[in-house]
């Protein structure tokens, strides 16, 4: 089951981890193609503490019992009992701010549709374009399930980014599709294309 | 095999059904469903309103998903009256259900107060129910004129979505000064109003209802021949002001009383129906839950019912481990609530006005659009209110839940 644990302590503010997350997704699949300038908004953030001698990380926890999940009045939020990612049905989001109140990490935020880029993040492989009449859907860390590990994990040079274990049982069907889309990024980000894909799970490290 | 009875078929209801069965998968378990509907999400009631979600959205498990759970559901009957010497419950319709674990979650219903009672006009309704927010968006999808009364949260999200959806601009009446009374602060009250005013909704503040204006006749269709319906109509109100609104459609969002009729004279009762952290009344195979459960709040120590989905969730959890033999107890209330007035996000919990004592500390921070203020008591934080800008709001809460001094 996937499970993110942070150390602020650990953090350099290097950010990193913001835009892995932001290109991985993104709805470009060649990394060279990219426009930087018009990248999703991350699922975690990287904050300065208010004394400017540190950052915290605001990035979802994947917590076993979510306080997300029982706060959300709609029925978006729910936790993939294969993998334990507590993910996101946007179609279903309705931008109340429930889980914005309910969350201890500040694992999610709101954004316009418009900015969430990335379409294939509904669970259901459906785009967004039948969602217009939201102007704010919550977005959170989705454990880059795609991908068998998140990226900001595999990236975080200080370690202030740790997973405990991996994320198993990949989706099939429409998600295949994206998944290998997004290993070609993967692979151009030099992370080779099959570490840790399959039912059993990457190792999330 | 345990019986377990469970009255109320809303999130609580659900949550509870699951947690029973998650841990007691042989025992019997039936839920009486006043509605003739699965369970739904009442707190999205004013978003299908909006047109944010259709009607199959509100709907939180499908018919079949009972048969699944291994439920037996009595449909659209009201539960009668508890007897807990008998440890059974008779139905409307005089069927009497035995139970060995019962729960109470029969929630809360609008409360009609002042010159319009609950029965008197055809067009005088509450928010509380499908057919509540179908008769609303019925009224206004025809161009109706809708006049809503009472400034607290589900007064707001109803004007709020009213004027989301682009229907005619509905009036909302608000016997206080501010808006939001038990739930915000003077300031951020008065962003929210002024949002709304913004936005077309039709404000009348320390204003009331001077007298109804009504004229004879039955609600069309099938219950035009209900003798115990109202009979009679609104057509004008005439304010406080002095000012006359038509009216179509009257919505009273003037809070809500628990539903504890079926358990008069059964269990003790204060505000609600009196619970300890167990979720469990003073009669020990007796349960109750959500909006009509009294539990003890976290700032103040006094208790209360705090009608907000996540306690409903988390005291339906705590009720169904205990009820299928487990242990579980619920950490205390804290109010909170979380709302969007047409793109102003806003956000409140524990407490957020401040009585005139030195050991209280309030924080704020004003910005062009956006207000926060934190109230600390001796050092504690214990309550926030945030509006426009709500990032840390979890943050917030987690902190006060923690209950350790801030330097």
């Amino acid at each position: 089951m996937l499970s993110i644990r942070v150390d602020n302590e650990k953090c350099n503010g290097c950010r990193l981890c913001e835009v892995v997350c932001a290109v991985a997704h993104s709805l470009e699949t060649n990394i060279a193609k990219i426009d930087w300038a018009d990248l999703p908004a991350p699922r975690l953030r990287v904050e300065e503490t208010d004394s400017g001698e540190g950052y915290f990380l605001s990035i979802c926890r994947h917590c076993e019992q979510p306080a997300c999940v029982d706060g959300c009045v709609s029925g978006a939020l729910f936790v993939d009992e294969k993998s334990g990612v507590v993910d996101i049905n946007i179609e279903r989001c309705i931008g109340c701010w429930s889980c914005v109140m309910e969350c201890p990490f500040g694992g999610l935020s709101l954004v316009i549709t418009d900015d969430l880029g990335h379409r294939s993040h509904t669970t259901d492989g459906e785009s967004l374009e039948g969602n217009t009449h939201h102007h704010a859907v919550s977005i959170k860390c989705d454990g880059c399930r795609e991908l068998s590990t998140a990226l900001c994990l595999r990236f975080c040079p200080t370690g202030a980014l740790r997973g405990e274990e991996g994320i198993g049982g990949n989706g099939g069907g429409p998600a295949l599709a994206r998944r290998l889309r997004r290993e070609r990024v993967m692979a151009q980000l030099n992370l080779g294309s099959n570490r840790g894909s399959g039912a059993d799970g990457g190792d999330g490290q | 095999m345990k019986r377990y009875l469970i009255i109320g078929n809303g999130i609580a209801g659900l949550t509870a059904v699951k947690a029973i069965r998650n841990l007691d998968l042989d025992g019997k378990v039936t839920v009486v469903s006043t509605e003739d509907y699965p369970a739904y999400s009442r707190v999205l009631l004013t978003h299908y309103i909006a047109g944010h979600a259709e009607e199959d959205d509100l709907f939180l498990i499908k018919r079949s998903g009972y048969d699944e759970l291994g439920v037996s559901v009595v449909w659209g009957i009201p539960a009668q009256g508890v007897d807990a010497s008998s440890n059974s419950v008779q139905l409307r319709d005089g069927r009497r259900l035995a139970y060995d674990s019962l729960l109470i979650a029969t929630g809360a219903r609008p409360r009609f107060r002042g010159s319009v009672g609950a029965n008197d006009y055809t067009n005088a309704i509450g928010l509380r129910t499908i057919d509540d927010a179908r008769t609303i968006r019925e009224v206004a999808v025809q161009g109706g004129s809708i006049v809503v009364t009472g400034g607290g949260l589900v007064g707001v999200k109803l004007v709020s979505a009213l004027g989301e959806a682009g229907f005619v601009p509905p009036h909302l009446l608000v016997r206080s000064p501010h808006l939001l009374s038990q739930v915000a602060d003077d300031e951020a009250a008065g962003m929210v109003a002024n949002q709304l005013a913004s936005k077309g909704v039709r404000l009348h503040l320390a204003t009331h209802i001077e007298e109804v204006i009504s004229e004879s006749g039955r609600a069309s269709g099938s219950r035009a021949s209900r003798a115990d319906l109202p009979s009679r109509r609104i057509t004008r109100l005439r304010l406080s002001t002095g000012e006359q609104l038509n009216c179509d459609l009257l919505v009273m969002c003037k809070g809500v009383t628990p539903a504890t009729e079926c358990t008069s004279g059964q269990v003790e009762q204060d505000w609600g129906i009196v619970v300890d952290e167990k979720m469990r009344t003073n009669k020990p195979d007796i349960f109750a839950v959500g909006d009509v459960a009294a539990t003890r709040d976290l700032i103040s120590g006094e208790r209360r019912v705090s009608a907000i989905w996540p306690h409903a969730v988390s005291q339906a959890r705590v009720a169904g481990i205990n009820m299928a033999g487990g242990e579980a107890a619920f950490s205390g209330a804290l109010s909170r609530n979380a709302m969007d007035v047409m793109g102003l996000p806003f956000i409140s919990m524990g407490q957020v006005r401040v009585p005139a004592d030195s050991s209280y500390e309030v924080l704020v921070e004003r910005k062009p659009d956006s207000y926060r203020k934190l109230v600390l008591r001796d050092r504690h934080l214990v309550g926030a209110v945030l509006v426009g800008n709500v990032a840390e709001a979890g943050r917030l809460q987690a902190l006060i839940r923690k209950g350790e001094p801030l330097s």
